[in-house]
């Protein structure tokens, strides 16, 4: 009984901290951002109609409210509806998969959004500094170590675990998928370090607060994530998988809170996105290509295939056991359809 | 230290690049030993094909301005600023008007002139 209680209440939690607390959080920040820096002084801000904005912002709104209902409506069935618990990690990390698709999509949007202020970028100057970015201007050498820390302890454990020949445990798999899983985010952060910046009037010190973020970001994921799969080798191997959804929910969350962190806005160097009367107009983004306050034919195009890609990824995760991994191949394949169909429905628009 | 590129310049990217090197370590903004930023790095914050960095990089390395310390990176030469108020340009153009003055003067027309020089240019070892 005290091990489903903390289940539905760590399961509450993540339903009003991802699909709540977050996203209104989020869009707040947008709506704030409307209304102190508005297109009239800040051009370069919006290189589509601002209602273009305001109705991708009421999408993932009325997303998030979706989905929370649906988390209601869940967490109430599985308090009135007798079962026996074996399938409460699925339900948590099916359900997590579902709130993270609104974060998806957004992330998604951005990326176009910086592709369209690229393109609407008249400027002919480019500016960089001229000095080195590394690693360690942005992170402590103690984090790193701690990160390597981490690691070699799972490795540790997982070798120790390795002698008692358990039926369920996978093995040295874990420590290839913890490994790939931390290049992963090492790749992310050489990314971020090295890589073309996504938006071209980000100011320099702007770049280096965020680099630090997104450095630092990555390496509490990756403690979170190391950890966490040393605690589910633990209980498991204790006996104590009634605990694993409870556990494997506050992990979603750390993770979310973690990846939640963003500057704060008042601290950003906005005066970049003001217009400069000396130059010359774009050609600009084509206004024909969406329609004042719809999410664009290419983002609805987009989602259709994330979502079937995510139905076909969670199906197959159920039948093969592995749902995370399973869902996380259907958001790629999703990727390629949506991508593939965004281009078809621009080809038709041209 | 900011590097500032104008890609509508007549002046070729790569040039310019060289030019405010220069100019930096003339004017004591950098100073020996400084390092300087990847060839990636410098060529994705500038937009900029990673060739037309190298090239610049380079150039400058040639010119003893620059050099290259395998993977520690890029760094400014100890005797840069001596090297950095070497322009090769004037007596390139120099020995270049000389050369061309001969030819004429034997009678080699202005045709024949390009069509051997791009032949020597195309050549891997001249």
């Amino acid at each position: 009984m005290e091990t489903q209680l903390f289940f539905y209440s760590v399961f509450l939690s993540q339903i009003f901290l991802l699909s709540f607390f977050f996203p209104r959080k989020m869009l707040n920040r947008i709506q704030y951002v409307f209304d102190t820096y508005p297109p009239e002084k800040f051009p370069n801000l919006y290189p589509d109609p601002i209602d273009y904005y305001r109705g991708a912002r009421r999408h993932y709104r009325n997303m998030n409210v979706g989905i929370l209902l649906a988390g209601v409506a869940l967490l109430v069935g599985l308090v009135f509806f007798p079962r026996s618990g074996a399938w409460d990690g699925a339900i948590v990390n099916a359900y997590f998969m579902l709130q993270f698709f609104p974060v998806l999509l957004m992330e998604m949007w951005y990326l176009r959004y910086y592709r369209r202020m690229r393109k609407a970028d008249a400027r002919t100057t480019r500016k960089a500094e001229l000095h080195p970015r590394r690693l360690f201007d942005f992170i402590s050498p103690t984090l790193i170590g701690l990160v390597l820390l981490v690691y070699f302890a799972f490795v540790g454990l997982i070798l120790y675990i390795r002698q008692f020949d358990f039926p369920w445990f996978g093995g040295y798999w874990n420590i290839v998928g913890v490994t790939a899983a931390n290049l992963l985010f090492a790749g992310i952060v050489c990314w971020n370090l090295y890589g073309v910046k996504r938006d071209p009037y980000q100011s320099y010190e702007d770049r280096k607060r965020h680099l630090s973020l997104i450095a630092k970001q990555m390496v509490f994921m990756s403690i979170a994530m190391t950890l966490f799969i040393a605690i589910i080798v633990v209980f498991a191997s204790l006996d104590m998988r009634p605990l694993q959804a409870g556990v494997t929910s506050i992990y979603l969350q750390l993770m979310a809170v973690i990846g939640f962190r963003t500057l704060r806005i008042d601290s950003l160097d906005f005066d970049v996105y003001k217009g400069d009367p000396n130059h010359t107009e774009s050609t600009g983004p084509n206004e024909q290509e969406t329609e004042q306050g719809q999410i664009p034919p290419g983002n609805t195009a987009m989602s259709t295939g994330l979502s079937l890609g995510l139905v076909f990824g969670a199906g197959v995760g159920l039948v093969f056991g592995e749902l995370a991994i399973g869902a996380g191949l259907g958001m790629i394949l999703g990727i390629i359809i949506g991508s593939r169909l965004d281009r078809q429905q621009k080809a038709i628009s041209t | 230290m900011e590097i500032v590129i104008d890609t509508s310049a007549s002046v070729p990217l790569f040039a310019q690049l060289i030019q405010q090197i220069k100019t930096a370590v003339l004017e004591g903004e950098l100073s020996p030993g400084t390092s300087l930023p990847s060839i990636r790095q410098l060529a994705n914050d500038l937009e900029l094909n990673q060739n037309t960095v190298a090239k610049a990089y380079r150039l400058l390395e040639r010119d003893s301005v620059i050099q290259t310390k395998g993977y520690r990176g890029t760094f400014i030469h100890p005797d840069a600023k001596v090297n950095s108020t070497v322009d090769l340009q004037p007596w390139v153009m120099s020995t270049l008007s000389e050369a061309i003055k001969a030819f004429r003067k034997a009678g080699v027309t202005d045709s024949e002139i390009r069509i051997a020089f791009g032949q020597v240019m195309n050549e891997r070892n001249p």
